[in-house]
């Protein structure tokens, strides 16, 4: 799943007042599951070559081909609902409409063009919430058989929902500012690149410590990051309490994880002597479990930790807001707190000790057990906090945001070189980056493959990372 | 009746004969050379698109799999040469990327004048030839309890081709396991320096394991995709973790391993997945759910698995492909 | 074992063919190891064709570092290889006399096995060029190298634990035509190859006292045995130069007697020994040539026995192990009376 993890701030910016109505609603709906729908008039929706949702506007759009994927131009779309409205598909088969309305809308093309192309429906339903990250495009495509179908209809929307919002990260700040575009472009996506690179950072530290001490590439890291993030949303949107007690809650829920992990799994492991291979293999399938426990518990939409939109701040070139800026603050401020630990304390030299060599570190009358079992702490604790302010960040999490994420984790700590203390954090800001600047050449849906065709080519010309070191064999 | 017919008939079906042939790809590169590939997914996602994009153009059947077959030798070629002179974290941690890459790219919109971006390819672009070839007449057909089409989509003529594939692919690796050739590879996985002062080209046979492991992904990617449409999502992540689990479940290192894991775990996970549709109503449990919970019980079984019991069914404790 | 008490006809053949060391290099090899350490009555140890041919030339080498050799096979100049700031190897001249048993000694952290690893290609020095039989081996991988004719023993060793103790022997083999990709798929192409090897295999295996467990993965060996076997599989393609790292770290005094036969037996066969030792009792017995290292450099050459009394030697060497007995011959009394 290629998600929008980057969505452009200024798209945030709203008067406050109906932010908090709009939130209130979209709170509402998210809970109802789109049950209620507002009884509004009927109102006009504009209807627009391209459409780009912003706070104030959702999108309904599509575009209309044989199921050969030929456009088919010139054909009237009727679009019924909280609003109404009627366009012609383009010479490309695309169509759009611009709603300022939450609700639900049908979408219509004549019965006969339908026959005509064999299509199984001439009509589908979608819903759109302005504030919802998965809801604020509706997409509808009639070459698909499946799109009557319940299931797969939200599916495929949620899909297409997320590659239009990643896809829009630069083109509205392009819209924004027709002059001097690329520099602009260039200093928001740097920006955001740093932003993310140090939510990452702060993922992947924690796994890099795992791996110093174990040897263990840790695959359900992600899911640690995930259960962060859903632990937050729980705190907040469940329980009703305030942004930071959540996040409390959440990290420690995520150290607890950390530790009965070490305490019934990974420790009983290292005591049968059980290779790190095979090790690697059972966090594979943990991976796999957890990703798949949250989906059963959560579902497949995305949860919004806050609901309420922040205000934007323009920073010479780059537009901001406060959220971002405190969550890279904090992520910031963490891994120098664990930069100091492992340098400044007793423990943190121990577990750097344990990295170095762990028989050794035995020998010397160190504990190696309990301090991988704090390692083990520390890194799920780490990656839960990350979960938290990438929610935040990101207006949402969803239950496989961290498997995603996972390949940019391990992209950090490869690229910092396997098992060094700094090198996850510089690896994790080169890919972020990297994944937000190379958007300004290539594709934004395809931003992730060029952070993750960066760690090959770097691995080409230093094999052992930034960081690393090389082994004598013999 | 018909959910017996759908349990069992998940024994032979296209989608378990691809798994397996994934599966003894990947038991050429773990269980004999040690090679940890995390990617099967990526050579069977570029199989597939190398067999359906040259097929949409009109290519003929035999030189789109030769085509298939090529581009994932190409691209076993780009991942090794960076990476088989380092360690085996290397190996999986690019082989992952790659395959994401490989994901990425194929559903992006802007390529989907080529791939079709994250919709894919519509069977019907690429299925016609390989339907028409098929010897059979037209029409259903019933073996016993099981009535399939003999030609289209899910058919007779596919699941006949299918396990032709694997029966192939199964006696080559069975050849191999027990030549000279194969000897080389298997003490490549126990200890690679040691092979290399004994004058063996490690390189150059591990390049040789990842490429042969590659082309029998490749040709599972045709057989995935043929009885459904080719969705670059589809083949993800996960599909290789549902290889790796097929593998260890069987028996690493074993010549039959790969295709009785197959079978057991699609038989199974069906069995499951079937009982508690039937049984419980979708008011307590969403079908959706159901899905989810299929993959947890691979989760943890594989975590089980892996723990308990990692020479699988028929693989030797003592032979064990993990090193110790 | 059981044949120690019949003394095999070949010695005597042996014996009378000393003076004419070519003609001995066809010659069916007298196993040392079946004899043991007490020879039947009547018979000397050792018949020393390449022996005494490398003493004599031996002998007029002077005893100082870097000299050169009447006829060496590998010749090394100006190796360096720096790890970070520390100079791991700094070997200015350095020469290994043809068909000799040549000891390279000196404390931890010397550098031997990173010498080792630079001469096979397993590393790459910062400087330096080496020739090996008049072949420059700069820039040769480690493969290549192994099939020139120079293989090498690991100090850790490094058996192919889940393979059988055949399948680890029949590794060593060179040019197995099975060990191509499509031509393993046609066992008639590598059948006849494979029964030469296996048989090969089998010998080396009987005389190194492992026939026994031929069939069992090489995992469930002891320390020793594996040592025998790494041995083994590095004689598997006729090495011209076998380059052995601490042969006999861990392995107990009764198996240590035999590797030692071992090693003399192997020149014997025309094959040049390289090995690496702590122990300087040990070396003096069967080396010809004593190579002393110290802290990367080569700090002193010669004869076992004017080696030991080098200044430079007790400096770099022994001043690290102030309390060991030279003399302490204990282990080797055996070896001794018969030399």
């Amino acid at each position: 799943m290629a998600s929008a993890y980057h969505i452009n701030p200024s798209r945030r910016r709203t008067c406050p007042r109906t932010a908090a109505r709009v939130a209130v609603f979209a709170f509402a709906a998210l809970i109802l599951c789109g049950l209620c729908a507002p009884a509004a008039e009927a109102v006009e929706a504009e209807a627009v070559e391209t459409c780009v949702p912003t706070a104030e506007y959702g999108c309904v759009n599509g575009i209309l081909q044989t199921v050969g994927q030929k456009p088919i131009a010139g054909v009237n779309v009727t679009l019924g609902g909280t609003e109404a409205g009627e366009t012609t598909t383009a010479d490309d088969g695309t169509w759009a409409f611009k709603v300022a309305d939450d609700g639900t809308y049908t979408v219509t093309i004549p019965q006969d063009v339908a026959n005509r192309h064999g299509f199984a429906t001439n009509s589908a339903e979608v819903e759109i919430v302005k504030q919802s990250f998965s809801k604020q495009r509706g997409v509808v495509r009639f070459d698909k058989t499946a799109a009557s179908d319940g299931t797969s209809k939200s599916n495929s929307a949620s899909t297409d929902a997320k590659q239009s919002t990643s896809a829009n990260a630069g083109t509205t700040s392009a819209a924004s500012s027709t002059s001097s575009a690329t520099w602009t472009r260039f200093c928001q996506q740097l920006y955001s690149g740093i932003i993310f690179g140090l939510l990452l950072g702060l993922m992947a530290v924690g796994m890099n410590l795992v791996y110093g001490t174990t040897g263990l590439s840790s695959f359900s890291h992600g899911e640690q990051v995930t259960l962060g993030g859903l632990m937050a949303y729980v705190g907040t949107q469940m329980l009703h309490m305030p942004v930071i007690v959540s996040a409390v809650f959440a990290v420690v829920i995520g150290g607890l994880t950390g530790l009965l992990q070490d305490q019934f799994i990974w420790g009983p492991l290292r005591r049968k002597r059980v290779g790190t291979m095979q090790q690697m293999i059972v966090t594979i399938g943990l991976s796999m479990a957890l990703q798949y426990l949250y989906q059963f518990f959560f579902g497949g939409d995305i949860k919004g930790i806050v609901t309420s939109v922040p205000e934007g701040i323009q920073l010479g070139p780059i537009t901001t807001n406060a959220p971002a800026l405190i969550c890279a603050g904090i992520a910031l401020v963490t891994i120098i707190g664990v930069t100091v630990f492992l340098y400044c304390t007793r423990l943190g030299r121990a577990t750097r000790a344990v990295s170095d060599n762990a028989a050794l570190a035995a020998a010397s009358g160190i504990n190696v057990d309990s301090v991988v079992r704090i390692v083990w702490t520390i890194s799920c604790a780490l990656a839960a906090l990350s979960g938290v302010l990438l929610g935040i960040y990101l207006n949402g999490i969803a239950w496989n945001t961290g498997v995603t994420l996972l390949m940019l984790m391990f992209a950090a700590v490869t690229l910092g070189g396997l098992g060094t203390a700094n090198g996850a954090l510089v690896g994790a800001l080169v890919i972020g980056i990297v994944a937000d600047v190379s958007t300004l050449v290539i594709p934004s849906d395809m931003r992730y493959a060029s952070a993750l065709a960066i760690l090959i080519l770097v691995l080409l010309v230093r094999p052992q990372g930034i960081f690393g070191k090389r082994n004598r064999i013999g | 009746m018909t959910i017996i017919a759908n349990i069992l008939g998940e024994l032979f079906a296209p989608t378990t004969a691809a798994y397996a042939l994934a599966a003894i790809g990947l038991n050429i590169h773990f269980g004999m050379t040690g090679l940890m590939n995390m990617g099967q997914a990526g050579f069977m996602l570029l199989g597939a698109y190398g067999f359906a994009i040259t097929q949409m153009h009109g290519a003929n059947l035999f030189s789109s799999v030769l085509f298939a077959l090529l581009l994932a030798a190409v691209y076993a070629l780009l991942l090794g040469i960076p990476t088989l002179k380092l360690g085996p974290d290397y190996l999986a941690m690019v082989t992952l990327a790659a395959a994401e890459i490989v994901r990425i790219v194929g559903r992006s919109t802007s390529m989907t004048n080529i791939t079709g971006g994250s919709a894919g390819i519509a069977p019907q672009d690429f299925t016609t030839q390989f339907e028409d070839l098929s010897p059979l007449p037209d029409g259903t057909s019933t073996f016993l309890i099981w009535t399939y089409n003999n030609n289209i989509a899910n058919s007779w003529w596919l699941r006949i081709v299918a396990w032709a594939l694997v029966a192939l692919c199964a006696f080559l690796c069975w050849r191999w396991f027990r030549s000279p050739w194969g000897r080389v590879l298997k003490g490549i996985r126990e200890d690679e320096n040691a092979v290399r002062s004994l004058g063996k080209s490690v390189t150059r046979c591990k390049m040789q394991a990842l490429v042969v492991g590659g082309l029998f992904g490749a040709l599972a990617g045709i057989v995935f995709v043929l009885p459904r449409s080719l969705n670059p999502d589809s083949l993800g992540r996960t599909v290789t973790f549902y290889t790796w689990t097929i593998l260890l479940l069987g028996g690493a290192a074993t010549i039959m391993g790969p295709i009785l894991g197959s079978c057991v775990l699609w038989v199974l996970l069906t069995a499951v997945k079937e009982t508690m549709r039937v049984s419980i109503p979708p008011t307590v449990i969403s079908s959706n759910q159901i899905e989810a919970l299929g993959w947890i019980i691979v989760g943890v079984a594989l975590m089980l698995l892996v723990i308990f019991r990692p020479q699988g069914i028929l693989g030797n404790k003592k032979e064990l492909a993990f090193n110790g | 074992m059981a044949e120690n008490n019949k003394p095999p006809v070949e010695a005597a053949q042996r014996k009378d063919a000393a003076a004419s060391p070519a003609a001995q290099v066809k010659e069916p090899f007298y196993d040392l190891a079946k004899w043991g350490t007490k020879p039947p009555e009547g018979e000397e140890l050792i018949s020393t064709a390449y022996g005494d041919k490398v003493t004599r030339d031996l002998a007029f080498v002077e005893n100082k570092p870097g000299v050169h050799k009447p006829d060496p096979i590998l010749v090394a100049d100006d190796v360096v290889r720096r790890f970070g700031g520390m100079t791991a190897v700094d070997v200015g001249h350095f020469e290994i006399e043809r068909h000799g048993i040549t000891a390279l000694i000196g404390p931890n952290g010397a550098g031997k096995t990173t010498f080792f690893n630079l001469m096979t290609g397993f590393d790459t020095p910062d400087t330096g060029s080496w020739r090996f039989d008049g072949r420059d081996m700069q820039h040769v991988n480690p493969e290549h190298v192994a099939r020139g004719g120079m293989v090498r023993t690991f100090q850790l060793t490094k058996v192919m634990s889940r393979l059988s103790v055949l399948d680890n022997m029949l590794l060593g083999a060179p040019d197995q035509p099975g060990e191509g990709m499509f031509r393993s798929l046609f066992p008639g192409m590598w059948r006849k190859k494979e029964r030469e090897n296996r048989e090969k295999a089998e010998a080396l295996l009987e005389r190194f006292l492992l026939i026994k467990k031929k069939d069992d993965f090489a995992g469930s060996l002891s320390g020793g045995q594996r040592k025998l076997l790494e041995m083994a599989r590095a004689l598997m393609c006729d090495p011209k130069l076998v380059m052995l790292d601490e042969p006999m770290a861990g392995v107990n005094p009764a198996l240590k007697q035999s590797l030692l036969d071992h090693i003399i037996s192997l020149r014997e066969d025309g094959t040049t020994v390289l090995f690496v030792e702590h122990d300087i009792n040990m070396v003096r017995h069967i080396a010809d040539w004593v190579t002393v290292m110290a802290e990367g450099r080569i700090v002193a050459e010669g004869q076992p026995k004017t080696v030991m009394d080098d200044p430079a030697v007790v400096d770099a060497y022994l001043g690290a192990h102030a309390d060991v007995d030279l003399g302490d011959d204990a282990v080797l009394e055996g070896l001794e009376e018969h030399a």
